[in-house]
């Protein structure tokens, strides 16, 4: 590393409102990914290996850096399907590696479209 | 090239952060497609941009071993938590690879053994037809229509595994 900052806590400039960096890190994001419409390619993504384009619908994300386990949190970001019906994001498989988001159209039918997510929890 | 930190004993997350700062993200047309199930349609797995740009340059990511071993725990009945993630950040990460030269043959072969599952990438040409093919984007079917039944071709014999 170029430099670094060792502190176990941070305030703010009158000393107060302290909050420990382990609070910072644990509460960061772990995993980000946006793939496009074909569901066969990222364009966005930290700490993502591959995308999986498992089948109508459905994506797998596979982690670089592994979660310790599958008690992670998923959150998504919405997009419209080819018809431009409002789609609902699940996610479904969930291992320490990889996870996968399952995309259906307002007429619950599995559904390709844009999909983005992002994990938080525990890093192995 | 990225002059890469001497990165053995810092943790993965770290290194993924220096090499989303420092490395030029590569967007790769190379698509793995396999098959792990006669009921369910070919998967096709996309390489990370960022991911590539790691593996290319080299003593960023972990050897794959290190997530067989991962595997392997996780896949016990008693499992809970991982308890060996060390492994990812404390053993040597590996070296520059292009596609198909490097460690494991390229970053190609790296993904297959990462991401694949073992089933499919042990086995690829074990019957009557292959498995796993690896191929270039635009060799896939232009579009998404009968999505669901896509399956490697009946007519592929097992030893043209690069259609490209």
């Amino acid at each position: 590393m170029a430099s670094e900052i060792r502190v176990n806590t941070l305030k703010d400039a009158s000393g107060n409102n302290s909050v420990a960096t382990s609070f910072v890190s644990n509460g960061s994001a772990k995993l980000r990914h946006a793939s496009s419409t074909d569901g066969a390619s990222l364009f966005g993504s930290f700490n993502v290996s591959s995308l999986g384009d498992t089948a109508t619908g459905k994506e797998t994300i596979n982690f670089t850096d592994s979660m310790s386990d599958n008690s992670y949190s998923v959150t998504h970001g919405n997009g419209n399907d080819h018809n431009g019906s409002i789609r609902i994001l699940l996610t479904d498989t969930l291992t320490a590696s990889s996870y996968q988001v399952h995309a259906y159209n307002t007429s619950s039918a599995l559904s390709d479209g844009p999909t983005c997510s992002t994990v938080f929890g525990d890093l192995a | 090239m990225t002059v890469t930190p001497e990165f053995q004993g810092v943790h993965l997350w770290d290194r993924l952060c220096w090499a989303k700062e420092n490395l030029e993200p590569h967007q790769s047309d190379i698509r793995v497609v396999y098959e792990d199930s006669v009921d369910q349609p070919a998967k096709i797995l996309s390489p990370d941009l960022n991911w590539v740009a790691a593996a290319e340059n080299g003593g960023v990511l972990p050897p794959v071993e290190v997530y067989w071993e991962l595997a392997k725990d996780e896949a016990q009945p008693d499992f809970v938590k991982h308890t060996r993630g060390y492994l990812l950040h404390n053993t040597k990460p590996v070296g520059p690879m292009t596609e198909t030269s490097g460690p494991y043959g390229g970053w190609v072969n790296y993904l297959i053994m990462k991401d694949v599952p073992q089933s499919v990438w042990r086995t690829w040409n074990e019957g009557n037809k292959p498995k796993m093919v690896i191929c270039r984007k635009d060799q896939l079917p232009s579009t998404r229509e009968w999505r669901n039944a896509w399956k490697i071709s009946e007519d592929l014999a097992t030893d043209e595994t690069v259609a490209a």
